[in-house]
């Protein structure tokens, strides 16, 4: 709302400047976003906030300005000097729907001379970026702009019938607006018609067909209140925005209605001549009944955490035109101005004194209850879990939830019994609520090959959207990381990535033993996938991207990553780490490299040595995996180192060697491995 | 075998070490020089003649350990040569003409990759031990939403322009995603009675074009505090506690009179620019201030939509932009860089 500083000067003095003014009534929730110099005048933008539609009104604004600095308000007198013929001997008013247009009401002015309105009101409407018109066009912006209750005017001879009726639109039916546009209509539209069809968009926009023009001699003046909720679902289904319906949408004043149209006929006929019919056509029933709303002291200074004066409680809410209708040692009853919508409970007056005291003056040093803070386990853990992946060197990413369709589709680890499809997407084909982190990370390594960062160890803990077969959402907390390196790994593609899976695992204590069962995922690669188990629970997958879905995400190369379910973790429990008494003799290590067939994975060797029957074994540890033209095809080898120690005394080389002899031939046995001498 | 190798040369550094550990003067270390690092018969030469009976494949890893340990024993010899007495005792091999051999302290280490929380993370981190300290709990809430807890609960009516600021993505089944993390304030006051002290961090969505400063996912922080006689006094004490916490002492708020439904009376909270401590700058596009929270005391419709009694209780609530204060803290200049994830990015925090 743009507000001219010479124009305000008609209805209030202060002493302030434009650039104080704007301060001001920032400070009291007006806030000046803008302030421009037009010739002699200063313009402020206001932003009016969506509760205070008196303040789309010059008025309203004058009335905060007159809080601020104390000055006096004066509303403009609107008696027109009444004619000889009678409004209601001119023209038949019928409102059909009452809720819709609670009150509708008509004047006539008649015998106008159309022309240009006088300078000093071309002025003001141009300073508030209102294009100069015609003398009784100009009036009803003028007053619109003045009240903030919007007006039209139709040419009285082109209004067929002379019959006015306020109606809901025919299905399919077509109105002319303003400005040669044609809309068709629903059957909820209200319009108002004459006796050959819809002459105007109710509260939006006037119809061509009466418009007035330099031929008109006698005008017919609308002023009327509609439902806010009605003006607004017209105005977004044709995407119509008009001052007037702007208002509209906020509501207006049910006295602004009667007040706006005295004052358009009386500027009317001063500005164009004519002579004012007597009297209106008001359909208004029952005028709404005034609230009352009382404000008990204590409460303020509860509420705002401060004492304040009665007198600067009563100042304030008198000085924004509500009336005392009593008053005690308790507080006061006001009746609240029917221009004031916003205010209807005593916390509304609270706020009114808050703001014109100023939330500047209220104290910011207050003593509170000290309080313990409690961290969820589920918040606990992701932070412990977030830790450890950045200590391996993962770098986390946060990424959106919402992906491309076909990505989202291609991999579903989870079972979801529908999707979760975005009806209004950001991008076109962006309308898929996301099932796995997994095309969330693709989506990154994709970010990254283009910005040629040839190397990436991410992970993600973030939220996947499924829906239990009740159709209630889960809305589950994964965890996922990828890891791509453009040189080949000492421990392979997926080295680094069960390094961070088991230093997760290892964040939730003994939650249970990882099973990893290598098997077809529809995503991975055929021979490179694998679904992970925590005892018997299906806890996620990892694998290496399927070459199939390769173009799908844009990608040069196939990543390793894997996902679990971090909710099934946090489920568990998170058990604090008990203390294991510190060995007090040293260990001793043997190397050992076995040729095995390609198909005796790790799990079976790490079984195997787990299994044989060697008391002083303590544990043993991965060292490297070969493969190459001195081995017989098929085969591979595999080195490892296994840990012995006694619980109280050292260890010799003798023993030792003989316990890893032993080892060895069983080993070698059980796996029908040969020792890689 | 190699087990064999690699425990002889654990066993031989033990000794070494030892016998350093021995040395009285630069006689005794030259007689250990000799003994383990010999060019004719030292123990380390003997070990690396014992590599050519592994297979090749394990050669490799073998010869890089009695290299560790061949470097490791020059160094602890220059480093016990040190001590033990004047210099000219020096090992040889290279030593010679610069005395005796030093650590280059102005040698950088081998790049090692390291791990970076993201920026977000660490932010909302920062919000939680700040409020933490402040007695608030951290709880989360779910982003699918109803319309009652997204809008209606929050005083926000349907075909009401009070809802044009909260454009919102909907879903096919009826449900939306939330467009702020005011309905995890109603969630959390549905299932527990006062006093509620709690911040809830989460994503929000809003379907607003992209560019520099608006993205259509990203992240906010609610508080909320309700007890008996909670004021806009304590409102204004615990943001001004926190946003010092979080931006450095000497940080000041600006408490302006606004709008929002579900708050009443309503503010939007500026604070001093951190870069030019008010005096105005390109941060703060010259007004000295940045717009960083929407607060208020909460509005008693909300507390009658929850079954809470007004007369009662009071509270304020408040809301933080995380990427706005990311942005704020850290000089980031455009908002895509958040969900982006260019890893050059992230490893910048």
């Amino acid at each position: 709302m743009k507000l001219s500083c010479e124009w305000l000067g008609e209805y209030v003095k202060s002493k302030l400047s434009p650039q104080e003014l704007a301060g001001r009534l920032t400070a009291v929730g007006l806030p000046c976003e803008g302030l421009e110099q037009a010739g002699d005048d200063w313009v402020l933008e206001i932003e009016v906030p969506s509760n205070r539609p008196d303040c789309l009104g010059i008025l309203g604004l004058a009335r905060e300005v007159a809080t601020v600095c104390g000055g006096t308000l004066e509303v403009p007198e609107a008696v027109p000097e009444k004619g000889r013929a009678s409004v209601a001997s001119m023209v038949r008013v019928t409102v059909e729907d009452q809720e819709l247009c609670p009150r509708y009401v008509a004047r006539a002015v008649s015998g106008v001379k159309v022309g240009p309105s006088p300078g000093w009101m071309q002025r003001r409407l141009a300073a508030m970026g209102v294009r100069p018109i015609n003398n009784v066009v100009d009036v009803t912006n003028y007053v619109l702009l003045e009240t903030g209750q919007p007006l039209h005017a139709f040419d009285y001879d082109k209004v067929a019938g002379h019959a006015i009726t306020v109606r809901r639109s025919r299905p399919k039916e077509k109105i002319d607006l303003l400005g040669g546009v044609v809309k068709e209509l629903d059957g909820s539209d209200l319009v108002i018609a004459d006796e050959s069809g819809p002459v105007a968009l109710a509260g939006i926009m006037g119809g061509e067909r009466s418009e007035v023009g330099p031929g008109t001699v006698n005008v017919l003046l609308e002023s009327a209140a509609f439902l806010a909720s009605g003006i607004r679902r017209t105005g977004r289904r044709l995407v119509l925005s008009t001052e007037s319906s702007y208002r509209f949408e906020r509501s207006t004043d049910w006295n602004g209605v009667e007040y706006a149209s005295r004052r358009a006929a009386a500027l009317i006929a001063q500005l164009a001549g004519g002579s004012v019919a007597s009297g209106s056509v008001d359909t208004g029933r029952e005028a709404p009944k005034p609230k009352q709303v009382t404000v008990r002291y204590w409460r303020v200074d509860n509420l705002l955490g401060a004492h304040m004066e009665k007198h600067v409680i009563r100042r304030i809410l008198l000085d924004l035109g509500l009336e005392s209708v009593y008053e005690s040692g308790e507080g006061v009853t006001f009746l609240i101005p029917t221009f004031r919508p916003d205010l209807s409970r005593e916390i509304d007056l609270v706020e009114e004194v808050a703001r014109h005291f100023g939330y500047e003056r209220l104290p910011a040093v207050t003593s509170i209850p000290v309080a313990v803070p409690r961290k969820s386990p589920a918040d606990l853990a992701a932070a412990e879990v977030r830790r450890r992946l950045a200590g391996l060197a993962f770098c986390e990413t946060v990424t959106t939830s919402i992906v491309p369709r076909e990505q989202g589709l291609a991999i579903r680890p989870w079972r979801s019994s529908r999707e979760l499809t975005l009806t209004n997407p950001p991008r076109t084909g962006q309308d898929f609520l996301r099932q796995s982190l997994l095309p969330s990370l693709l989506e990154v390594r994709r970010v990254n090959q283009a910005a040629c960062v040839r190397d990436v160890s991410v992970f993600d803990l973030g939220r996947a959207y499924l829906c239990r077969p009740d159709g209630s959402v889960d809305e589950r907390r994964l965890l996922a990381a990828l890891d791509d390196h453009s040189e080949a790994a000492e421990d392979g593609p997926f080295g680094r990535l069960r390094l961070g899976l088991d230093a997760v695992l290892e964040v939730f204590g003994a939650a249970g033993e990882l099973r990893v069962e290598p098997g077809e995922l529809p995503y991975m690669e055929p021979g490179e996938g694998a679904r992970l188990f925590l005892d018997d629970e299906f806890l996620g997958v990892m694998g290496r991207l399927a070459e199939k879905l390769r173009p799908l995400y844009e990608l040069r190369t196939r990543p390793a990553m894997w996902e679990i379910n971090l909710d099934a973790l946090i489920a568990r429990g998170r058990p604090l780490p008990r203390l294991e008494p510190l060995p007090r003799y040293p260990a001793v290590r043997r190397d050992v490299a076995l040729v095995l067939d390609e198909g005796v994975s790790w799990s079976k060797v790490a079984a195997a040595v787990a299994g044989a029957p060697c008391p002083l074994r303590e544990s043993v540890e991965f060292l490297s995996v070969f493969r190459g033209k001195s081995l017989e095809a098929g085969k591979k080898s595999l080195a490892f180192s296994v840990i012995y120690r006694a619980a109280e005394r050292t260890l010799t080389d003798e023993e030792v060697n003989s316990l890893h002899a032993g080892l060895v031939e069983a080993l070698t046995g059980r796996l029908g491995a040969t020792l890689r001498a | 075998m190699s087990s064999t190798l690699s425990a002889r040369v654990e066993e031989v550094r033990v000794q070494a070490l030892s016998a350093l550990a021995d040395a009285r003067n630069a006689a005794d270390l030259e007689k250990v020089r000799i003994e383990y690092l010999g060019r004719s018969q030292g123990r380390l030469r003997d070990l690396l003649g014992a590599l050519k009976d592994l297979p090749a494949e394990e050669r490799r890893a073998a010869g890089a350990k009695i290299n560790a340990l061949k470097e490791d024993l020059t160094a602890a010899l220059a480093e016990r040569a040190g001590r033990v007495g004047p210099a000219g005792a020096a090992p040889g091999g290279g030593g010679g003409a610069g005395g005796p051999a030093r650590a280059d302290l102005t040698q950088p280490g081998l790049a090692r990759p390291v791990g970076h929380l993201h920026v977000l993370t660490q932010t909302i981190e920062a919000v939680k031990d700040v409020f933490g300290a402040l007695g608030f709990s951290p709880v989360e809430g779910p982003e699918v939403e109803t319309e009652r807890h997204n809008f209606d609960a929050l005083n926000i009516p349907k075909d009401h322009p009070a809802r044009d600021g909260f454009d919102t993505f909907f879903l096919s089944c009826g449900l939306l995603l939330r467009s702020h993390t005011s309905p995890a304030q109603v969630r959390v006051m549905e299932s527990q009675t006062p006093p509620v002290r709690v911040i809830v961090p989460g994503r929000v969505y809003r379907p607003d074009a992209v560019d520099a400063t608006h993205f259509y996912c990203f992240h906010q922080c609610e508080g909320l505090m309700v007890d008996e006689g909670v004021s806009f006094s304590d409102l204004r004490t615990v943001l001004s506690m926190a946003m010092e916490g979080l931006l450095g002492p000497g940080t000041k708020l600006r408490f302006r009179p606004s709008f929002f439904p579900f708050t009443e009376p309503s503010a939007e909270v500026d604070v001093s620019c951190i870069f030019c401590k008010g005096e105005g700058c390109k941060v703060c596009k010259q007004s000295g201030w940045v717009e960083l929270l929407g607060a208020g005391l909460v509005n008693p419709a909300v507390f009658e939509a929850v079954g809470y009694d007004t007369e009662r209780y009071t509270g304020f609530a408040f809301g933080i932009g995380v990427e706005r204060l990311a942005m704020f803290r850290y000089g980031i200049n455009d908002i895509r860089l958040f969900l982006e994830n260019d890893v050059r990015f992230l490893e910048q925090f």
